[in-house]
């Protein structure tokens, strides 16, 4: 496969932080993770005197959208040629944004750390033979200019902090908090198009998509800042009941590995080792011992509410707040209150 | 027939015991088992049976320290044809890069006339997703994250269409593929029996095969550190304050409107 650019002569241009706006194709809405991190490039670029421009592929709306907003001063649609707007093939995203790192002397690449985008991101850091830090929780400037990512890795217990000597672009999958306000503040945005033609794209073809329908997708953990842990003090029973309070209040539910073994939950619900890390701002942990295995799995919370029939139960070392009794017993009452 | 490499990574089982030397920056390593990624098992299940409808072989290639050689054992006795070992002392030190490299150039080696590579979809231990993308990149063929279903396979054309899940867009597509590809497959909790007789003669016949950089004798700058862009600045260990709670004292039914309250509080903080 060759992809070139038809812009003509290559020119330098300033050196410049360029931020991969990953959007949704079937929507065709930027998505919030890629405005997300707009405020962390800002702040590398500004650290580093460098500009900061966006980058949207194959789609003349999410472009359009994007200047709209005007949170970043410059934007680039580069359109696939040959291939309809919005349809999205990683090898081709990845060659359009291999070209354009090589034209527009990039330094920095940020990418938001969506699924998508970590299916690209090492693609292009292979085509590029430049470094790429994956999920990175933060990204700063240290005494020498050097930019240096944080890395979460081994379940979060550990932070690596890793930097990307003497290449180009240094490349970033970024975990933006979704959690902060947005706002815009450019007066104006640039939009501007680039094609490049793809001479042979048979070896890869988009098909079509579904979205799935999936009752329980509405309580997953890592979509709520209120999060209900069910663990093994809870029957198969009470957990059921969770699950009604949860989907009623519009919370979400998370579990333990001997929960989903069990094949009470599934193990989309799975916290901790093998399953998700969350950062909920509430956790409410019923039934749950506190393994470190679970609790790797909960981060940054503002409050812990544990409810365990047993005070020696390690999960007291995690909890803000603490009240013994038997975890079924209250979910019956909560039950009663909310459900009736 | 089908000619299907699987990608395995040896991780530590409970990674949340893993802690670090912050002087030195290594990773306290001693008294910590290994095992195979819990997410390659649902490579190794989807390549097995591929090979049992389409017919074909099955290798898996694991860039590792010897110790992992185990681990390869087990992978032959769930089933697998043949396990290499890439290891060598000159690849030490790879990141995400240098080690895709090394497996692209040490699947040329051992299956010139693959068709489909697999892989689990991230490894436990570092949670990159890098070296699927990386080695297609380096082997120079498309490549699919998040694969759930092979739902149609010609073989005549080596032509597949393959389904994948986008869990954050709650999204399946579909995208049909010219073999050969390297696919990564969606994270899923699965556990492949492992057959003692098969692992018990894979270990007394060495079974596993190890190649070093003399059988892929590839340029040193690409290896190792020497090809490795990215750096380790430091390594701190997460800092956690074991708390000492507020123990409530309150009857069920108190807490319990306690509680709701407290969830109404922060849902309305929210909006």
């Amino acid at each position: 496969m060759v992809i070139r650019l038809n812009t003509g002569e290559a020119q330098r241009e300033a050196m410049t932080v360029l931020v991969y706006v990953d959007y949704v194709p079937a929507t065709r809405q930027p998505r919030q993770e890629s405005l997300a991190i707009i405020d962390i490039a800002r702040d590398i670029a500004s650290k580093l005197g460098k500009e900061i421009e966006g980058v949207v592929i194959n789609s003349v709306v999410v472009a359009t959208k994007l200047r709209d907003m005007k949170m970043l001063p410059k934007v680039y649609n580069i359109r696939l040629k040959n291939i309809p707007e919005g349809t999205y093939i990683p090898t081709l995203f990845g060659e359009a944004l291999v070209e354009f790192c090589k034209k527009k002397n990039i330094d920095v690449l940020l990418f938001p750390a969506t699924q998508r985008c970590r299916e690209i991101a090492p693609y292009v850091a292979a085509r590029l033979d430049t470094g790429l830090v994956a999920d990175v929780s933060d990204l700063y400037v240290d005494e020498k200019g050097e930019i240096i990512a944080v890395k979460p890795s081994f379940g979060e217990n550990i932070l690596a902090h890793i930097y990307i000597p003497d290449r180009k672009p240094k490349m970033f999958t970024v975990r933006a908090s979704l959690k902060k306000k947005i706002s815009s503040t450019y007066e104006a945005c640039e939009l501007v198009h680039e094609e490049v033609s793809i001479q042979d794209h048979s070896s890869i073809e988009y098909v079509k998509s579904a979205q799935v329908y999936d009752p329980d997708i509405e309580m997953l953990p890592e979509r709520h800042d209120i999060v209900i842990g069910v663990g093994a003090g809870l029957s198969r029973d009470s957990i059921e009941l969770v699950k009604a309070i949860a989907k009623k209040m519009g919370i979400g539910v998370g579990a333990t590995k001997k929960i989903t073994d069990r094949g009470i939950l599934s193990s989309k619900f799975l916290i901790g080792e093998s399953g998700k890390i969350i950062r909920p701002r509430v956790y409410i942990a019923l039934g749950i011992s506190g393994a470190p295995q679970h609790m790797t799995g909960i981060k940054d919370y503002e409050l812990l509410i544990a409810v365990n029939i047993d005070e020696r139960a390690p999960i007291v070392n995690y909890s803000t707040h603490f009240y013994k009794s038997d975890a079924n017993e209250l979910v019956r009452k909560i039950a009663e209150l909310v459900l009736r | 027939m089908l000619n299907i490499v699987v990608i395995t990574k040896t991780v530590v089982p409970i990674v949340s015991t893993v802690k670090v030397d912050e002087r030195t920056g290594s990773l306290i390593r001693e008294g910590v088992p290994t095992t195979l990624n819990p997410w390659d098992y649902a490579a190794i299940e989807l390549a097995l049976k591929l090979r049992d409808e389409y017919g074909g072989k099955i290798v898996a290639v694991s860039m590792a320290p010897p110790f992992a050689k185990d681990v390869l054992e087990d992978i032959i006795g769930m089933g697998v044809d043949e396990a290499v070992l890439v290891s060598d002392r000159a690849f030490a030190g790879s990141d995400t890069l240098a080690t895709s490299y090394i497996l692209a150039a040490a699947i040329r080696h051992v299956m010139p006339d693959f068709d489909i590579v697999l892989a689990g979809q991230e490894a436990a231990d570092s949670l990159t997703s890098h070296v699927p993308a990386q080695v297609a990149s380096f082997l120079s063929v498309p490549y699919l994250y998040y694969i759930i279903n092979i739902v149609k396979v010609d073989l005549v054309n080596k032509i597949v269409n393959v389904e994948r899940m986008l869990e954050d867009e709650d999204r399946i597509e579909e995208f049909k593929v010219k073999l050969p590809a390297v696919f990564s497959v969606y994270k899923k909790n699965v556990i492949l029996p492992i057959k003692v007789s098969r692992k018990i003669e894979a270990k007394l016949n060495r079974k596993v095969k190890i190649i070093t950089n003399r059988d892929l004798n590839l340029d040193q700058s690409r290896i190792g550190l020497a090809g490795s862009p990215t750096r380790v600045a430091k390594v701190v260990n997460y800092r956690y304050e074991p708390k000492s709670p507020l123990k409530i004292d309150k009857n069920c039914e108190e807490f319990a409107r306690w509680l709701l309250d407290l969830i109404q509080e922060k849902l309305r903080e929210k909006q």
